[in-house]
């Protein structure tokens, strides 16, 4: 609960009132919960199913259209329920899919992706969002949840507990082992050299 | 590999760099503000769809208020309905994204106030209080989505004709994942003779289908030939999927427990 945080708590409020509006049945804001709710809620499934989360998405919102009016809660509240029924979404999608072969992919694999062949390395510069999912989605799954429920749905800790059935404590612990994790692999990939450390960016350890 | 050492990360800059705060500087600040990046008009394809289930719901409200009281059809008229859209779907795509649809209608209600929110006052049923504490913030990005989404700058002006040319347009933007999305809202909703058809979100697709009652047969050739489109909206490079499903996740319990908690999200213990 950093104070940069909470004073930014305001900005929170025109989703709340837009969850409320929607409630009572006004299309525009609806429109507006779904703009500020659908980019987060869809990074996280596609952490969690890859490719298919926009469907898994589409039924989250399906569920969610119809049990609307039975929430209660403010925008923070609302992010974390829509979370909650992704989650449950795509365990379902997960589940089913278990009954297919799955091409299991391992890291080299993840890494191997695009942007190798254009650059030494890889520019965070220009990283793309899909591209820090991909890098996300290759932590092991509770450390990759608990990341993308913090830092891209927009959920404190004991929220984010609450859509993965855990303690705040266990959150926070799985989010930071999972940037501990996140920052030691892409040690050095800073094209331009700008990390946090004071030493000088040496060219020749870019692979 | 690289002899280029980071410092060890503090739980306090882990925290920073979670809440978006920390300083740009970093490898891991730049990931994750990638992350979190602004929204891309691919990820609101489904906003017209999301429309039309929204006053669907408001037009059906037996089914927002599941599982009790069935008003204007019953639930199993309407979860064999889903059922049948789900199937349809299923076997267009090839896939069971959709399966899902078919017992996502017996899932009861969430009531759910994940209980971060002090709620404050949600003195008269099923209406929150605006003015509920809110404590945390949105990372800028959502707070960039939320105004400035891409698709349609005529957003916030309040009037539902105007919501409903904005997802009218947005669906000309890119069409081919929105009108599949159209077409499995069409067949979910039991077809043309809902009324819901005649809403103006529907627009885009009965002038694509070249009118009402061709949307059938549209709609039917579109999923089948386009079962995975590569269009806008597949085109996010995310790779294959990540996880393993080998096993059923620990702390997912089956949805479909009548005994989900007011905190809806508990469901999810261990």
């Amino acid at each position: 609960m950093s104070p940069a945080r909470h004073a930014a708590g305001d900005l929170d409020t025109p989703l709340t009132r837009a969850v409320a509006a929607a409630q009572r049945g006004d299309d525009a804001a609806f429109t507006q919960v779904y703009r500020a709710v659908q980019p987060g809620l869809l990074r996280y499934l596609t952490v969690l199913v890859g490719a298919d989360a926009e469907d898994v998405a589409s039924e989250t919102w399906a569920q969610v259209c119809r049990d609307l009016s039975g929430f209660q809660g403010d925008g923070d509240g609302f992010r974390a329920w829509t979370a909650t029924i992704g989650r449950h979404r795509a365990m379902d999608y997960l589940r089913a899919r278990t009954r297919r072969p799955v091409a299991v992919t391992t890291l080299d694999e993840l890494m191997a992706l695009p942007a190798r062949d254009d650059t030494a390395g890889l520019a965070l510069e220009s990283l793309s969002t899909a591209a820090a999912l991909r890098l996300i989605a290759a932590l092991p799954r509770d450390q990759a949840e608990a990341v993308m429920l913090r830092a891209v749905v927009g959920l404190d800790a004991n929220a984010a507990g609450r859509v993965l059935g855990k303690r705040a404590g266990a959150v926070r612990t799985a989010a930071y082992r999972g940037l501990r994790r996140l920052a030691e692999q892409n040690t050095g990939i800073l094209i331009d050299g700008s990390s946090d450390t004071s030493r000088p960016f040496d060219a020749e350890t870019v692979r | 590999m690289t002899t280029h050492q980071a410092r060890p990360l503090s739980r306090a800059n882990a925290e920073k760099v979670l809440t978006g705060t920390a300083s740009p500087r970093s490898e891991l600040a730049h990931i994750i503000a990638a992350a979190r990046g602004p929204a891309d008009s691919d990820e609101l394809a489904g906003e017209a769809a999301a429309m039309i289930r929204f006053q669907a719901a408001r037009l059906e409200p037996a089914a927002a208020h599941a599982p009790t009281v069935p008003k204007r059809m019953s639930d199993k008229l309407l979860a064999a309905k889903l059922g049948i859209a789900a199937a349809l779907a299923a076997a267009a795509t090839g896939g069971v994204a959709l399966a899902a649809a078919a017992h996502t209608q017996t899932e009861p209600a969430h009531h759910a106030t994940p209980a971060s929110t002090p709620v404050a006052a949600p003195s008269h049923d099923g209406t929150p209080t605006p003015k509920a504490t809110t404590t945390t913030a949105p990372p800028p990005s959502h707070a960039a989505a939320a105004s400035a989404a891409p698709p349609a700058p005529a957003g916030g002006a309040g009037s539902h004709p105007s919501a409903s040319h904005v997802s009218a347009s947005h669906v000309s933007a890119s069409p081919s994942p929105a009108l599949r999305g159209l077409c499995i809202v069409y067949f979910a909703i039991g077809g043309a003779d809902g009324k819901v058809i005649d809403n103006p979100a529907f627009r885009t697709l009965v002038t694509a289908a070249g009118g009402k009652g061709n949307i059938t047969a549209y709609c039917k050739t579109l999923l089948r030939a386009d079962p995975y489109p590569t269009g806008p909206a597949r085109s996010h490079p995310v790779g294959p999927p990540i996880f393993r499903p080998r096993e059923t996740p620990p702390g997912h319990r089956r949805s479909g427990s009548p005994n989900v908690p007011p905190g809806g999200a508990q469901a999810d213990q261990p």
